[in-house]
């Protein structure tokens, strides 16, 4: 055997070894489920795919929560990961699944909207592959997803993404963005049948509150805010007014442009009777200039770049030395959605949604996230999900 | 449309693997230069990753 051939072996092996050591954790990661234990309030779980069959099967199909009141009123639909790199939203989406009791009309609750993006890692950024929340039975284990559709899912990208049914050009990675595809088309690229199937939802539930869960960076200036069209305007706010002069938090509200497409607070208000709203959450991780992309940051989210950058005042919200930790953007979710739904069963008694036992801002600051999730190992098998 | 989409992707797959082959080959008959057939196996690695659907 000559040298050559000898080292060829080597370095076939080595790079077998690399490939192999690195393929297992992104493997598992895709494989990980989280379990979820369904709470007093919850009456029936059904996939998304039952509102579009061609998803059944594939990696984007989602599990849809549904917490029926005894009396009959509105619908609210709740929707978390839609980007899965946005953490509060599915936290708060959680606590609702996990501890809610409607006592009239119902709550629906899609807790990871973008399936493929969440069982997905950014590439290039740094990002863990898991963070734990801890809870007074021990750390519970998340998957830390990516903002979009999991190339394995949805792939070749496009060029250029053009919108349905508008035709706005978009960026090439929009076609697996759950937040560019609305209203989507029940035969069209995967992320557009999610939204598709979620419209579907909408439309035959007779939905009149959606309710999109997302977090923005501290440099973006939609962040810390309520993103309503204007249909939805007057009741976002009034939730704005209120969660600032009951709890003292800023959440201010933004007003849906007309001309950007695909948007969830754009496109259900526009293609269905629903009144679409979006919150955002202040996200430290997600800023470009931090220091490493660990779960301490992404928890606590304190880094000493932006505290810097908050002194000159770079940010777009209020930034110290006790950063934006997750509790309080979980509880700010918790809140203000709240607001939302009592605004509205305030203005629209016939199509009330009572809700109980659901944590505010104040009690998840003081608690803690971990407090309001419930362990699995102990809970009845029947009532036991993983998303 | 899904359809067509199914197909641009299996035509990808099929790429992917086409190149996945003439790599080995590649590597397997590089008789000289030893930097050439790191190069190739470096190559290979998210072609391969790709095919078996991991990442």
């Amino acid at each position: 055997m000559s040298r050559i051939t000898v080292w060829k072996i080597f370095f076939a092996a080595f790079i077998a070894f690399l490939m192999v050591a690195s393929a297992i954790p992104f493997y598992e990661m895709r494989h990980f489920r989280v379990p979820v234990v369904a709470g007093p309030g919850v009456t029936k779980v059904i996939k998304l795919s039952h509102f579009l069959p061609n998803l059944q099967g594939t990696a984007a199909d989602t599990d849809v929560f549904y917490l029926e009141g005894q009396e009959p009123g509105g619908k609210v639909l709740v929707m978390a990961d839609t980007h899965s790199n946005e953490p509060e939203g599915l936290l708060a989406a959680l606590i609702m699944i996990e501890n809610a009791v409607v006592e009239k009309g119902t709550l629906i609750v899609i807790p990871v909207f973008n399936h493929s993006g969440s069982i997905d890692t950014k590439p290039g950024d740094g990002y863990m592959l898991y963070y734990n929340i801890p809870t007074p039975w021990g750390p519970k284990k998340f998957r830390y997803g990516n903002r979009d559709a999991s190339p394995l899912d949805v792939w070749p990208d496009p060029d250029v993404y053009i919108h349905y049914p508008d035709r706005q050009l978009l960026s090439y990675i929009d076609i697996r963005n759950t937040n560019r595809t609305w209203p989507g088309r029940p035969n069209g690229p995967l992320m557009e049948r999610v939204t598709y199937a979620a419209m579907e939802l909408m439309r035959r539930e007779k939905v009149d509150i959606a309710i999109d869960l997302h977090g923005a960076e501290t440099m973006f200036p939609v962040t810390n805010c309520i993103v309503a069209p204007q249909k939805s305007s007057r009741l976002a706010t009034r939730a704005s007014i209120y969660v600032k002069a009951r709890e003292g938090f800023d959440n201010h509200v933004e007003t849906s442009p007309v001309g950007f497409r695909g948007l969830s607070h754009r496109e259900i208000g526009d293609y269905s009777d629903t009144l679409p709203f979006l919150l955002e959450a202040p996200i430290p991780f997600l800023d470009q200039p931090t220091g490493p992309k660990t779960e301490k940051l992404l928890l606590d989210g304190k880094d000493p770049f932006l505290l810097s950058l908050s002194k000159k005042k770079k940010l777009f919200v209020p930034y110290d030395e006790s950063g934006w930790p997750m509790d309080k953007r979980v509880g700010q979710h918790s809140s203000v959605m709240l607001e939302i739904i009592f605004q509205y069963s305030k203005k629209s008694p016939q199509r009330a949604i009572l809700i109980q036992n659901v944590p505010r801002y104040a009690e998840l600051v003081k608690n803690g996230t971990g407090y309001y999730l419930h362990d699995p190992a102990k809970a009845d098998k029947s009532r036991l999900h993983r998303i | 449309m899904i359809l067509a989409q199914n197909l641009v992707m299996i035509a990808y797959y099929v790429v992917s693997a086409y190149l996945t082959a003439v790599l080995i080959r590649n590597f397997v008959q590089e008789k000289k230069s030893l930097d050439e057939a790191v190069l190739i196996l470096i190559v290979l690695i998210p072609l391969v990753l790709r095919l078996l659907r991991i990442k």
